[in-house]
């Protein structure tokens, strides 16, 4: 099968060797990775069936209902593969996964593996479109569903397989070789064109990352992981693999409940976790929580990445719990991370936090815009060779070729991430480009910009990312109407409902601010600096020309979003009813009030909704004017919430 | 693997003791629900021995659906209380004698604890129903107390015993029930009476709040075994049990002496997140859990388990009875109770 449609048929390697960047020339590698010769004839599912030959009754993944021993994980994943294997035609194709967290997921995945397949998962709840679009890009030729009989509708034609139970014992199926370009999952990511981009992982690039975990960090037979980031996110990789190929267990946790403090503490304390992972920024929540805290005492190791991980965040952790931490870093064009740095722990005050030193096979150059090796010590972009390199994009062989070099025979991955090598380990500095991290997930604004400007009312807009009141990053979108001037204004709530159809969740702006014209820098592109101090939280939002008063507030959708998850589906003018007639009472009123005081930093009075009953539109004017006459600013919610 | 406990097997009734869960009853035979109260009380002295030797039984099987049929089969079990007092949440009446569990939000777990330990008085037995069962969690877990105390840290242990525990509460007339609610009185003077009767400080502030405050002991020997056990609302009602940003809100509208309420050691110093934190770390790996199927009948010893609450989704309800009524002054508490005139 032709997932690449410029390689030949039967090879899975990257597009054509890069013409399209003159003059880059590789000297050595500014950093090498250990070499390690291992060979993956079987793939990561090899590893596993080592494993469970070794401790075929142990527990290998739990979820909050089930259990499978390293045994059932494997019987269940042969009886899918074969099956895979029948409505394949013989394997060597895609196979979207659909599925909640749970169990299911680990078989669905290795069942994918060993029927000559690759996975491709993708998350419960992903626009039809978006989901159209990845199948045709992977060319997917089956799926794995939880409801084989009554599929979602982009599957709809599609063979749809049921994760299997696990089969009486028997014997284990013998495994496939597989061969060495094999690539072994396709994860879909963001695109500065516009679409998101399948990047295809090698299965031998996923062996070397885990073998590689394995050897650097060991885990034993008494390891808890927590499988918490959503399998669409690479991280999940290890999450799910690493335990299986050392004799720990992955413990599932609930879908979402990665965002939750309260199933997080659930967790640690029911399953005794020991290792897990957190995006920083998700790591700065949980220490927030002081009994949250308390229930990692299990914990004995930390991974980070996703995003920068603040020296601060980093101390205050090693003050907060007796674990590990290891800072991790790579993009998902490279087989989960590439480097990697264990926090010294005290962290010294004057220490910045590296990304640090290559893992195995991997090579890593910091080149100028050149493509020439800059000196040590200056800063440069990093280029990423060696057995990590993803193959490429699915389907999208301009986005490889932009992507990829091909030089001497070997693919490199050009990062977009600047970085300076300091004492042999590297530092991560910032992007090239306008690529944003929000909540570890990465996002190219022209994506959510384009996908803007298919609405008839809009002509232009950018996204850019700005402080959301509790010191997170999050989206906003400034957005100029279309020339003919037919349209009214979308409320915000109109237009986040219309991204919703094309984007993920977590691309929607948080903010809509509307303007008569995008601003241009001297060069004529739009001028982001400027754009991000208009929407900044110190401008006053009430500029915007905007009729509804509610949709010019910043705020307004994500207080609305609370409001209903709170009191229920929405009625029929719904903003306009009162707290207590919705049949909101005190415990749900408190919950409100004290989100409202963490996100904008403004104590709103009890009596407001439970005496007074307020509408949704009273407590958005309440905050309106508290917000303009208090002038509460984000240092202000720090210290109430600290 | 479940497997059956032998010395009950001989009395007829098999018990699956599965690891992580409460005792198990399954009831072979067809029983009418008409019929599920005849069938208890046919058994009645063996459900008695079950309950005391593992604490909590669910007998699944009998098919009891409502408040009306629950109320038959409890009442051949057991005593029927009066109806609850000194409440912190509310409940509906389902039917005579049968309330419905905590009304609490379903997204919001409730942690470990014992019915009415802060009372003078509290069932010795609970007898629940499940009349709907949840789409998705909503499981009422239970914890050892005779475990749970000995896996508490000693000196921790040593202090609660020596001291007791104090629940302090401050009656707002928004959040929490209402001192009207709370002491069932009309007025003042009813509800200082109350208190007086049932060793509560009681306090009126200038603006007509409420704040009271009740010593209690921590641990106290059990009824019928003798053992000791870890019964309390410690952890339950502390407001490090809170959400952090809820708790912060609070404080904000209350006073830092007006939270709904809020538990200390018996001599009033207040506790740290990091001990509730520890009780709650030793209650979770206390628990059993089981969840709910329509027509299960749960029959907790409400002083040798605590119960809580998990999570769900979906409808959930479900009949609570209490029952065989106990006074604290007869379980030999650590801490004194205090000398009342009712």
């Amino acid at each position: 099968m032709n997932i690449l449609r410029d390689t030949t048929p039967t090879s899975h390697t990257a597009a054509p060797p890069n013409t399209s960047t003159p003059g880059v020339v590789f000297s050595a590698p500014a950093l090498t990775g250990p070499e390690v010769s291992e060979r993956f004839p079987y793939g990561i599912q090899g590893l596993i069936r080592e494993q469970a030959q070794r401790t075929p009754d142990r527990i290998a993944c739990a979820d909050d209902g089930r259990t499978l021993t390293y045994r059932e994980v494997e019987l269940a994943s042969d009886a899918l593969a074969a099956a895979l294997l029948e409505s394949t035609g013989g394997g060597g194709a895609a196979v979207a996964v659909h599925l909640a967290k749970s169990v299911d997921v680990t078989v669905a995945l290795l069942g994918v593996l060993k029927a000559g397949c690759w996975y491709v998962p993708i998350a419960l709840g992903e626009p039809d479109e978006r989901v159209t679009q990845m199948l045709e890009d992977t060319e997917a030729a089956a799926v794995v569903t939880a409801c084989p009989d009554d599929p979602a509708t982009p599957f709809l034609g599609m063979p749809a397989l049921a994760v299997p139970t696990p089969p009486p014992s028997t014997d284990v199926r013998p495994l496939m070789p597989v061969p060495a370009d094999q690539p072994a999952y396709v994860l879909f990511t963001s695109g500065s064109t516009g679409t998101p981009k399948g990047v295809m992982v090698g299965g031998e690039a996923l062996c070397n990352r885990l073998a590689w975990m394995r050897r650097a960090y060991p885990l034993g037979e008494h390891d808890v992981v927590l499988q918490k980031t959503p399998c669409t996110f690479d991280v999940s990789g290890w999450e799910i693999f690493l335990p299986l190929i050392t004799g720990a267990r992955c413990q599932y946790l609930a879908e979402g409940g990665q965002r939750d403090p309260r199933e997080l503490t659930a967790a640690m304390r029911r399953h005794r976790v020991t290792v897990c992972h957190f995006v920083p920024s998700m790591l700065a929540e949980s220490l927030a929580d002081p009994v949250l805290v308390r229930a990692c005492s299990s914990l004995r190791l930390v991974f980070c990445s996703g995003e920068a991980l603040p020296a601060g965040l980093a101390a205050r952790f090693q003050r907060a719990i007796a674990a590990d931490l290891v800072n991790l870093y790579g993009p998902t064009e490279a087989a989960i991370d590439v480097t990697h740095w264990p926090v010294p722990n005290p962290l010294p005050s004057h220490q910045p936090v590296l990304i640090g030193r290559p893992i195995d096979n991997t090579d890593l150059y910091v080149l100028d815009h050149q493509g020439r090796s800059v000196p040590t010590g200056e800063q440069g972009e990093l280029w990423i060779g060696g057995t990590p390199v993803a193959l490429g994009y699915a389907g999208r062989p301009e986005a490889t070729a932009a992507a990829f070099a091909d030089l001497d025979g070997e693919r490199r991955y050009r990062t977009g991430d600047l970085v300076r090598v300091v004492g042999g380990e590297l530092e991560y500095l910032g992007r090239i480009d306008d690529q944003l991290k929000v909540r570890g997930v990465r996002i190219e604004p022209a994506e959510i910009e384009n996908a803007l400007c298919r609405h008839p009312a809009v002509g232009q807009a950018v996204v850019v990312p700005r402080n959301s009141a509790n010191g997170d990053l999050e989206l906003a979108a400034v957005v100029a109407p279309a020339r003919t001037p037919s349209h009214e204004h979308p409320t915000a709530p109109e237009l986040r409902t219309f991204l919703a159809h094309h984007l993920p969740r977590a691309h929607l702006p948080a903010m809509v601010h509307w303007i008569d014209a995008i601003p241009l820098t001297r060069s004529g592109k739009a001028d982001r600096a400027r754009l991000r101090d208009t929407v900044s939280r110190r401008a006053d939002p009430g500029t915007a020309p905007c009729t509804d008063p509610l949709a010019s507030r910043p705020d307004e959708e994500t207080l609305t979003d609370r409001w209903w998850s709170l009191l229920g589906p929405p009625p029929a003018c719904g903003a306009e009813i009162g707290f207590v007639t919705l049949g909101g009472h005190s415990l749900t009123a408190v919950r409100l009030l004290a989100w409202c005081q963490t996100r904008f930093g403004v104590e709103v009075p009890l009596r407001m909704l439970l005496d007074d009953d307020a509408s949704l539109a009273e407590l958005a004017t309440f905050l309106d004017a508290a917000g303009v006459t208090t002038g509460m600013t984000t240092e202000a919610t720090k210290g109430i919430t600290a | 693997m479940a497997t059956l406990d032998r010395t009950t097997a001989a009395t007829g009734l098999d018990v699956e003791i599965a690891p992580g869960k409460p005792a198990l009853l399954r009831v072979t035979e067809t029983v009418r629900p008409e019929h599920a109260a005849d069938w208890i009380a046919d058994r009645r002295t063996e459900l008695d021995d079950l309950v005391l030797r593992h604490g909590a039984v669910l007998v699944r099987g009998l098919g009891i659906r409502d408040a009306a049929t629950l109320r038959r089969a409890g009442e051949r079990l057991t005593t029927l209380l009066a109806p609850e007092r000194e409440a912190f949440a509310r409940r509906q009446q389902l039917g005579a004698d049968v309330v419905s569990s905590l009304e609490w939000p379903a997204d919001q777990p409730m942690c470990m604890h014992h019915e009415l330990s802060h009372a003078l008085e509290f069932p010795r037995l609970l007898v629940i129903g499940c009349f709907t069962a949840p789409e998705k969690g909503g499981v009422t877990g239970v914890a050892d107390a005779q475990r749970v105390l000995a896996e508490l840290p000693a000196p921790l242990v040593e202090r609660f015993v020596r001291e007791g525990w104090t629940l302090t509460r401050s009656y707002n007339n928004l959040v929490g029930l209402s001192w009207k609610e709370a002491f069932n009185a009309a007025d003042r003077t009813t509800a200082e009476e109350y208190c007086r009767a049932n060793g509560i400080t009681a306090e009126w502030q200038a603006d007509g709040r409420l704040r009271t405050h009740q010593r209690r002991s921590a641990v106290i020997h059990h009824p019928i075994t003798g053992a000791r056990c870890w019964f309390n609302q410690v952890g339950f009602l502390s407001e490090w049990n809170l959400d952090p940003a809820v708790r912060a809100f609070m404080l904000g509208q209350f006073g830092p002496d007006g939270l709904p309420f809020t538990t200390s050691y018996g001599d009033g110093e207040p506790l740290d997140a990091e001990t509730v934190g520890i009780i709650a770390d030793v209650y979770e790996s206390a628990t059993l859990r089981e969840p709910w199927q329509v027509g299960d009948l749960f029959l907790v010893d409400n002083i040798r388990m605590a119960h809580s609450r998990e999570p769900f989704v979906g409808e959930r309800t479900l009949g609570l009875i209490f029952g065989d009524p106990v006074r604290l002054a007869d379980c030999t508490p650590g801490y004194p109770p205090p000398t009342t005139n009712p």
